[in-house]
């Protein structure tokens, strides 16, 4: 075994996170802010960031803040879905809210996703602001909730085991109530146009894969399995 | 990670790489349209997997840092590695977060894997080499 990268000290709650290698054949790595919201902002903390590595660790020199620095995208609260859209190379990342908004993002190198030491689930600002004002012109989330779900994995049906609808929707678990949604993207697949839970299981969702020709796969804390269709 | 005094220890997060070394029931509760089919049960906190070309799945039980793999040609599991020094904890969010695999996995036979762990100066000497550039090994 061998360490590629070690981050800051973990903590007490919002430890995150996921990997997955985008189509660029790089590694992005997605840690939570350790329970400390201002340093989802700093750019020197690995904390609260998505992060991209070579597969064999190193800091790829074309990354956006600088040939030393593994961060990609910043302003992540705690995330435990991350997957690429096989469509069209896209990363989206699912974002656990506070007691409130919980969102799913479209992850953009460079950009700030807005959670920081200024959240509240107070109005004004009018959600999903409230939980994403942080930072430069901060990214909102392309689908979110008010009422968190415990938003879990996230994965891209990519075949038509699940029927023809869903080809190309996006699934995702919760945590909260068991379920399992699906997402449909606008034409472009830069935006969520609609949402419905399809999937009620009997333990909380933890996990969710896709693997192409096989169909959608999850988690729970006791086992694995596969949606199928009634 | 050396330089920490003799008994300094903490918990870092890691991105971990390790070779590879090989290569229904009935469901729950139902909604509209869909139903799960159980691949198996009575495993212990599945909470990252990825699913191999073949069809293996490789989980991570997220309070023990074992990975394990559920063969689907033989419907059974075995034993993959085992990340020590596991910190883990349901109420923290803690332990073995995320296990993926290579994108051209098994050609090129590499798991990766991200985890909370303790880690003291002479086990990161040890087992892990350096932290951002250690050469990955083929076990």
């Amino acid at each position: 075994m061998t360490v590629l990268f070690r981050g800051a000290s973990a903590g007490s709650q919002h430890n995150g996170g996921k990997i997955v290698f985008g189509d660029d054949g790089m590694l992005y790595v997605v840690i939570g802010e350790r329970h400390s919201a201002g340093l989802a902002q700093k750019l020197k903390s690995a904390l609260g960031k998505v992060l991209r590595l070579e597969p064999d660790g190193d800091v790829p020199s074309d990354n956006p803040f600088g040939r030393r620095n593994p961060a990609y995208a910043y302003g992540i609260r705690n995330s435990f879905g991350m997957a690429v859209d096989p469509m069209t190379g896209a990363l989206w990342e699912t974002d656990n809210g506070p007691e409130c908004n919980d969102e799913i993002n479209r992850i953009i190198a460079g950009r700030g996703y807005g959670w920081g030491s200024h959240a509240t689930c107070s109005t004004p600002p009018s959600p999903p602001r409230n939980t994403n004002q942080d930072g430069e012109r901060p990214r909102l989330p392309e689908w979110w909730v008010r009422t968190p779900i415990g938003i879990t994995g996230l994965a891209f049906c990519s075949d038509r085991r699940l029927g023809h609808r869903s080809e190309g929707a996006m699934i995702f678990g919760d945590f909260n109530f068991n379920r399992i949604h699906r997402a449909f993207l606008s034409s472009n697949r830069r935006t969520i146009e609609a949402e419905s839970a399809i999937f009620t299981h009997v333990r909380r969702v933890l996990s969710v894969e896709a693997e192409s020709g096989r169909g959608i796969f999850f988690s729970d804390s006791k086992g694995l399995y596969r949606l199928v269709p009634k | 990670m050396v330089r920490g005094s003799r008994s300094r220890r903490w918990t870092a997060v890691s991105v971990l790489a390790c070779a590879a070394l090989l290569a229904g029931l009935p469901g729950p509760a139902q909604a509209k349209g869909f139903r799960a089919r159980t691949l198996i049960k009575g495993i212990e906190h599945p909470a990252t997997f990825d699913v191999a070309p073949n069809g293996d799945i490789f989980y991570g039980e997220r309070l023990s840092g074992e990975i394990r793999v559920y063969v689907r040609d033989r419907d059974r599991t075995r034993w993959f590695f085992h990340i020590r020094k596991v910190v883990s904890s349901l109420t923290s969010g803690t332990g073995l977060l995320a296990v993926t695999l290579d994108p051209a996995y098994p050609d090129v036979p590499y798991v990766y894997a991200l985890a909370t762990r303790r880690v003291s100066g002479s086990v990161g000497r040890r087992c892990c080499g350096s932290p951002t550039t250690g050469a990955r090994e083929r076990r």
